[in-house]
Order: structure tokens, then sequence, then C-alpha cells
């Protein structure tokens, strides 16, 4: 993948919230075996597994949105994209990274309102759990935040190397991935000399 | 409310959005705020944030990492390569010879695996260096395998039917019971193609394969035992009712986990890949379906659902008609939007019609997917001809195309049979769940 | 004048005679009916994508102007409203109707100062009952038995009951009861009878330990664009809505009860043939006791975290009308 000082910056961060969420996805897991066995067989339930599942996904998905972003992984439309100058797809590109953050930005401050609505009204959640909203809610704008920050850095990062001219670096680093790109992601290892073609 | 017209030149403003290159998510997004800002006002748009919540915290849905982690550690543990081999000592001795191993280990692998795409990356990769140098006609091994990977989501479990059945309320299990019998019957006629025109085009299928001895065939049927296990483990705790379609994803996980351990192949690093692939793919897909939440409940709002089923009841469109417009609409559209944006965008307004004709949501579910798997393969985009291609690594993406066609028949006779025997999905969910 | 626009948000759709047998001809007719001019924009809630937990914050904010509440799931950002009906408090309809009366004026307060919304119906969707897949005589025989629960007070309640509580979502509880996973079920008669509950359980205990509370809340701002004689129109063509779901409630849920245990009269339901489980003054005693003993403490307890006069107000109110207190 081609990089930049500032995806450098970014991806260990995000990677780390990744595995993290990944050792939780695990770990509700091994707790949904129990869960399953206990119900079937000795006629005991943990109560909730379902609710903190239902937070879990909010949670990992929230960092996701980060990690994703810095990999590329967000889907878009490269049909028109890939056919045009250099030109008018740096612009289209950073014009998109704008966008991008700025939808990040405002999730991010719906996602306040929520917490603090929460917070306000000490919201326990409706189940034999009682979770305290502000829990999961706060850890879910967490992740939200990272997604903001990251995408505003990406997006001064495009447009101050829009403005210097940096077309090629810059459609490299913000335009969508090529195919070549998304089947090593997809596979998980790299194949024999398939960055190299790519490069050609 | 607003009235059609409206409505098409919204939808005509997303579509325009997405290929100007702006990010899937974002559109469907800002299309809802702009809907919601313009008509409706400040309340709505503020309401964003606890729409977001709530399609975020969704239990349902969490089967999706789950599934793509199993996927994860089932292709870093080797189990897919294995399992190739084995088909292929089966099935190869049939007229086509190594070409039905591609869809017997395509259908195989989408047993286990939630994604088309994912399929045919993994069949690709184990499939496409085992025909070197043995006379068959590339187009047809390429088409074999970008179209029977499609199996991927038609196939329980199915990433795909996840989410329609978290966005529509519909029961995962029932869902996937239905998803079967198709799924078979599409294996079935794609092995007919391949059947067909070796006896028609001899040169083209290769030399049949000679039959290795039944000793070890036998031997290699280890091969298939973790995606068989796992297959029986997710859909026999379903069924027995042990656990439901969210809570079985997660004992597959644990069981592929164990296997992976068991054989010496599991490590911390790799675990540790198999998490941030997973948590990125979940990612990028939950970005899209959150955005979808918020666009429907503008949509709804807005009465655009109602105003169509208007529409369709008064120039009095029965079920089947409807049904026949909407599957040239999907082919259409597949061939320009990738599968999972074009489902969840359209869901929000063709749902609640569905509904309205009194159509069964299960079945609905059903057409939706193969709707996908068609948009999988047909050019220009499709997903799975470049994923088989870049594994390739050699020659042009139109010899893909061109192998998937007689394929792509086989889907499009197999959604006209479901059109008009709606029961090849049903029978199978209303026998195991009443 | 133009009409007044009214966005609207019903209950769930697959309460068909609620959405469609009251709520949509109720609002489609509002306009004529009230001699108000609006211009109402109904969906069912599901239609629109609202979960009913996230009623409270989108009616304060103005998202909607009209919402049907489901009083138990909202109560997760204010305990206060589920003392309209605590588990085990009113075991019958009259003695429901009889409780909703005494607390209606605190719970309105209460909506208008925390949540910018007043009241304008509150009702029941039904006795809850208990389906069972295993023989029972009596309250006594759920000991040792698997019982589907969905809030914190019904699953103290059940465990003082000797029985151990297992929180699964409504669509799930059907195969879980065929399977056992989970030996009873609690819901109300039509709701068991349209889910076909009665496929899978055997025994009918038609003891309720709640009216599942529902109600219609209109958001402050857009109430008041309306002249007092207005505001006394439109209050007085829901308090007719209102009549018809406590009617509802009764009717349709004897007549379900019927069918359940293929009793006649059974005109809108399926016809099974469970065994009816006859209500005996030894059980509504044992409710009473658990009542006393884990369900009011434990409200008590999340209700005077948010507000120390909750337990007071309650004893003054639903307490007095039901013969308890909280001490
Ligand atoms: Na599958
Ligand atoms: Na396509």
């Amino acid at each position: 993948m081609d990089s930049s000082p500032l995806h450098t910056l970014l991806n260990p961060v995000c990677r780390f919230a990744a595995i993290l969420c990944g050792w939780g996805l695990l770990g509700l897991s091994v707790l949904t075996c129990v869960e399953i066995v206990g119900r079937k067989f000795f006629g005991f339930s943990l109560n909730g597994i379902d609710e903190i599942g239902g937070y879990a996904l909010a949670i990992s998905t929230a960092f996701g949105f980060a990690l994703a972003l810095v990999r590329r992984a967000h889907t878009r439309v490269d049909l028109l994209l890939v056919s045009l100058p250099a030109r008018a797809q740096a612009v289209l590109n950073a014009l998109a990274a704008l966008v991008l953050a700025a939808f990040a930005l405002f999730m991010a401050e719906r996602g306040y309102a929520v917490l603090s609505e929460s917070v306000e009204f000490r919201s326990v959640s409706n189940s034999p759990l009682q979770v305290p909203m502000w829990l999961p809610q706060g850890l879910w704008l967490a992740g939200l935040v990272l997604f903001a920050a990251v995408a505003a850095a990406l997006a001064v990062d495009a447009v101050r190397r829009l403005l210097r001219g940096e077309m090629r670096s810059m459609n490299a680093l913000y335009g969508p991935p090529t195919v070549l790109e998304e089947i090593k992601e997809e596979l998980g290892t790299e194949l024999p000399d398939l960055s190299r073609r790519a490069a050609q | 409310m607003i009235g059609l017209w409206e409505a098409a030149l919204g939808f005509a403003f997303m579509l325009g959005m997405m290929f100007l290159g702006f990010h899937v998510a974002v559109v469907m997004f800002a299309v809802g705020l702009l809907g919601a800002a313009l008509t409706i006002g400040s309340p709505i748009v503020l309401a964003a944030g606890t729409q977001l919540w709530s399609a975020s915290d969704n239990f349902v849905l969490l089967a999706v990492p789950l599934f793509v982690l199993l996927g994860e550690i089932l292709v870093r543990g080797g189990s897919t390569d294995r399992m190739y081999r084995a088909l292929a000592h089966w099935l190869s001795p049939l007229p086509g010879g190594l070409l039905h191993t591609n869809i017997g280990a395509s259908a195989l692998f989408a047993a286990v695996s939630g994604s088309s795409v994912a399929t045919a990356a993994t069949i690709g990769t184990v499939a496409l260096p085992a025909f070197r140098n043995r006379g068959y006609d590339p187009r047809l091994v390429l088409g074999s395998v970008a179209a029977g990977a499609t199996l991927g989501i038609l196939i329980p479990p199915s990433i795909n039917m996840i989410i329609y059945g978290a966005m529509t309320n519909t029961s995962v299990g029932r869902l996937y019971s239905a998803g079967i019998v198709p799924g078979l019957l599409l294996t079935a006629l794609f092995m007919l193609v391949i059947v067909t025109v070796s006896w028609w085009r001899p040169s083209m299928a290769g030399a049949r394969e000679p039959m290795a001895p039944l000793r070890v065939r036998l031997r290699a049927l280890w091969g298939l035992v973790p995606p068989l296990g796992i297959f029986a483990v997710v859909m026999g705790t379903i069924y027995a009712g042990w656990a439901t379609p969210t809570e079985s994803a997660a004992v597959a996980v644990v069981v592929a986990l164990l296997m992976t351990a068991a054989e010496r192949r599991l490590s911390i690093s790799m675990l540790h890949d198999c998490f941030v692939a997973t948590v990125q793919v979940t990612a990028m897909i939950t970005l899209i379906v959150v955005a979808a939440f918020y666009l429907s409940f503008v949509i709804g709002i807005l009465g655009i659902p109602q105003a169509l089923a208007r529409f369709v009841a008064e120039i009095g469109a029965g079920p089947i008609e409807t049904m026949l417009v909407l599957f040239v609409f999907y082919l259409i559209l597949g061939c320009f939007l990738e599968t999972l944006s074009m489902m969840i965008g359209t869901i929000p307004v063709v749902f609640p019609l569905v509904l309205t004709l009194g159509i069964d949501p299960v079945w609905f579910g059903i057409f939706l997917v193969v709707m996908c798997e068609l948009a999988l393969i047909t050019p220009p985009v499709g997903m799975n001809l470049y994923v088989v291609q870049g594994v390739r690594r050699e020659g042009s993406v139109v010899q893909v195309i061109q192998g998937t066609m007689p394929f792509l028949a086989m889907m499009v006779l197999l959604t006209v049979v479901l059109i008009y025997w709606q029961d090849v999905a049903l029978w199978l969910p209303r026998i195991t769940f009443g | 004048a133009d009409p007044t626009a009214m966005r609207a948000v019903g209950n769930f759709s697959s309460n068909r005679k609620h959405v469609e047998g009251i709520e949509r001809p109720f609002f489609d007719a509002l306009s004529d009916k009230s001699g108000v001019k609006l211009q109402v924009n109904y969906n069912p809630m599901d239609v629109v994508g609202v979960k009913a937990d996230e009623a409270l914050r989108l009616i304060r904010s103005g998202a909607f102007d009209v919402m049907s509440v489901q009083i138990g799931q909202a109560s997760r950002d204010d305990p206060f409203f589920e003392g309209l009906d605590l588990i085990g408090v009113s075991t019958d309809m009259a003695q429901l109707r009889k409780a909703v009366d005494a607390y209606r004026e605190a719970f309105d307060q209460r909506l208008q100062k925390k949540f910018n919304a007043k009241v304008l119906t509150l009702w029941p969707f039904g006795p809850q009952v208990f389906y069972c897949n295993t023989p029972i005589k009596s309250l006594d025989d759920l000991k040792g038995l698997k019982v589907r629960s969905f809030t914190p007070s019904m699953a103290a309640l059940i465990q003082h009951l000797g029985a151990t509580p297992v929180t699964l979502q409504f669509s799930e509880v059907y195969p879980a009861l065929q399977r056992g996973v989970a030996n009873c079920g609690v819901t109300s008669p039509t709701s068991g009878n349209s889910g076909n509950w009665p496929e899978v359980t055997s025994h009918f205990l038609p003891l309720s330990v709640s009216g599942s509370v529902q109600g219609h809340f209109v958001n402050l701002d857009f109430w008041k664009k309306f002249s007092p004689e207005s505001q006394a129109k439109i209050l007085a063509a829901f308090k007719g809505m209102e009549d018809q779901m406590w009617a509802l409630a009764e009717t349709a849920n004897a007549d379900a009860a019927n069918c359940n245990v293929g009793m006649a009269p059974c005109t809108e339901g399926t016809k099974f043939s469970m065994t009816a489980v006859e209500v005996t003054p030894a059980d509504a005693a044992k409710v009473k006791a658990a009542v006393t003993a884990v369900v009011l403490p434990i409200w008590k307890e999340s209700c005077n975290r948010i507000d120390s006069a909750c337990a007071q107000t309650w004893n003054e109110t639903v307490g007095k009308a039901a013969g308890y207190k909280i001490d």
C-alpha cells in the first residue's frame, strides 16, 4: 500500500484499537458458547450476552471506521473516476476526503449529544443487566472521535497535496484502491510479485 | 411528504454523487440529511445521533464480524487448500473434469463463508494453479470460479442475508434455510453447464481426469471435515433451537479456532491479522448500513414507499409483474453498483412495496441475494470478475467475462424459476420452522 | 388558515389490530373529527425505523409531534414512568385502570418537565400471562423452570418464585419454547395466540403480572401552536382512542384466552387446546408477597436514585389505589 508520513503515523494507532476490539469479539464468542451450553444442559443463563453483543458491535465498528479509512477500505464507485485525467481525479479525491471529514465530524458531534442525554437522564438499560448507558455510549463516542480526527487529518493532508500540485501522490493516497490492492486485502497475504505489477 | 418525481430526482442525485467517487455511505447519509433539511427541518437532522446509535447497537448485525473472523481464521489456517484437493479426487472424473471441482469447492466454501468476494479470492487462489498445462479453455476455468464463488452469499451463512434480516426484521434463521435449496439448485445448474460444454465442445474441457485409488480418495476426505463440521455446527445449532443465528456464528468462530489450534497453525500474530481484517471489513460494511438506516428513516417519514406502492397499485401491477420489473431494475443497477450498496440502498424504498403486495419477506430476501450474485459478475462493475482476474495476473478480464456468460444464463434461469415457483425458496423454511 | 402539519409515529405494524384497526383510521380522521385543521403524516414506528427505547428522546427533540410510546422500554430514560405498571402490582385490567388513573397526573407533570411532552393517552396491550410447556398447577410449580423475562423487576419476580429468568428477544421465544431452551414465556393472550405459542406450550396460567402499558405523547412546542379550544378538541378525540384501546385490550384478550384453551366464544383468534390453569387466591397472595419483597424495593432504588421523592409520589398515587406501600 502506498504510504505517507501521516498514514505511517495513523496506521498503528488504528491497528491497535482494532486488535483490542478483536479480542473483545473473541471473548464474547467464548462467553456465548458458555451461555448456550449452560442454557441447554445446566439450566443457567449468563443473561444479557445479546445486549453486550449489541454494544460490542457499535463500539468495534466505531473504532473500525478510522482503520478502514486509513486503509482506504470505505466503499467508493471508481467506474467513472479512473477514466478521468489525473488533475480531475485529484480534485474529486480531495472533495471526497473533505465531505467524508464533514460527515465524520457531524457523526461525532451527534454522538456526543446522545452521550450527554444519557448522562443527563442517568439512563440505565432496560434489561436485567441494567447497564448505565454512558458506558457503552462513551466507548462508542471515543471511536467516533478517533474517526473524526483521522478523517480531518487526512482531508487537510489531501487538500495540501492538491494545492501543491502533487497530483500523482495525491491520487495514489486518496483514490479508491486498485483491484490488486483489494485482493491483497481479501486474501490477507501478499501474492508473489503482485505489488510489483501494481506499480507498473 | 414528497412525490415520486422528487424521489426519483433524489435517487438520480444519489447515483450521480456515487459515480463522482464520493464515499457510498457519505452519499446515502447526505441525501438523507438533505431530504430532511429541505422538507422537514432541523429536528429530524438532529435526530441523526439517536438513529446512528440504535442502528449500530444491533445484536443481529454482530453476526457480520463473527463470520468475517471465521473466514479469516479458515483461510489463514490453510483449511481451504486441503478442501480443494479432497474435492478434486472425487469430482474430476466427471465429464468436464477439474472444472466441477471449482463449483463444488465454491459451494462448500460458501457453507462457511458469508461473502462471495472472499469465496472468489480464496477458491481462485487455490484453483487456478491446479489448471496449469492441463489443456482446459481458460475462459471456462475463470468463469467457473467467478460464477461459482457467487454461491458464497446464497448458501448460508450469508452477510447479505444478515443485513437484510436486520434491516427488515426478517428471521435470519429462515433466510438461511431458504437459501439452501436455490443454492444447491444453482450449483447443479452450474455443473450442468460444464457437462454440456464438455459434451458439445470436448476440446474446451480438457481430458477427463483418471480416478485415484479408493484408498487415496478416502483419505483425502479428511480435508472436507473442517468446512462440513462448521456448516453442521452453524445450521445444526440454529435448527435444534440451541442458538440464534448470531450465537451460532460465535460458536463457529470458537470451533474454527480450536480446529486451527489442534493443527498447530494458530499464532498470536496470525490472530491479530485476522482481527484487523475483520474489524476493517465490518466497519466498511456497517458504515453503509448505518447511513442507510438514517436514509431509510427519512424516506419513511417522507412517505416515498407509500407513494411508490400507490403508483404500482394505480397502474395495476400484480406481484409477478412487479417482481419481473424489479428483476430488470436490479439487473441494470447491478452492472454499475457494488452489491451491498445496491441492496442496502434500495431496501428502504422497495421493501415496503414488497410488503404491500403481499410478497413473502423471506422469499424477497432470497431474490435480492440472487440479484446481488448477478451483480457480482455483470460488467463493468462486477467484483468477482476483477478478483479472479487479479488472482490470475495475466491476459485480459474480457476472458473472465466471456467465461461467466453460460453461468450467468443459469442465474437468470434460476431467477425466473424463483419468481414463478416461490416454493423453491420457501419449502425448506416451512418444513424446518413451521 | 392552512392546516397544521403533524408528524405522528404509531405502534409496531405487527400489532395489526392496534395499528390498522385503530391508530391509522384515527389519525386519518383526526382533522375532521376534532374540527382542528391538521395534515397528518402517520407511520408505524418500525416503518420509519424508530426503536421503542428512543421514544422519549425523539419526542423531546421534536423529531416527531405525536408518538406512540411503549412505557416499559422508554423507562430506560426515566424509571419513574415504569411506576405506572410495576410487575405484579395490578393483576387484572380493572386494577390496572385504577392504577393508571391514579398516576396519570404525576406522570404528565414529569413528562412535561423532563421531556417537553404531554400525555394524550395511556392504555394497555393486555394482561401479560404465563404460557408453559411443562404441566403446572400453580405458581409453585414454576420452581426450577426457565422463564423468559425482559425487565429487571420481572427477572426479580421470577427469581423470587424459584424459577430461572432467561433473556430472549421476542422472535426467539417460539423456537426456545419449542426446543425447551425456555419452559415458560410471558405475553398477552392475543400476542401469544397470534404468535402460535400454544403450538409449543401446553399450560396456560391467566395470572396477569403486567398490562404492558402504552401511551401517545405530544411534543409541547407543537402542542402550544394550538389555541386552548383546539387543544381541548384534540384531547377529546384522543380520549376516544384511549377508550377504544382499553376496550380492545379487554375484549380481544378475553377472546384470545378462550381460543388458547379451546373454549367458546372464540371469534378472532386461532383455536388451540391448552390446559387452563386456574388462578387461585394462594397464587395471587404469592405475587403480592413478591411485589413487597423484591419488586418495589428494586424499583425504589433505581427511581429514587434519579429523584428522591419518587417512592413517596408512588405511595400517594398507585400505592394508595392498589394497597401497597414502599417503605
Ligand atoms: Na455462505
Ligand atoms: Na455488476
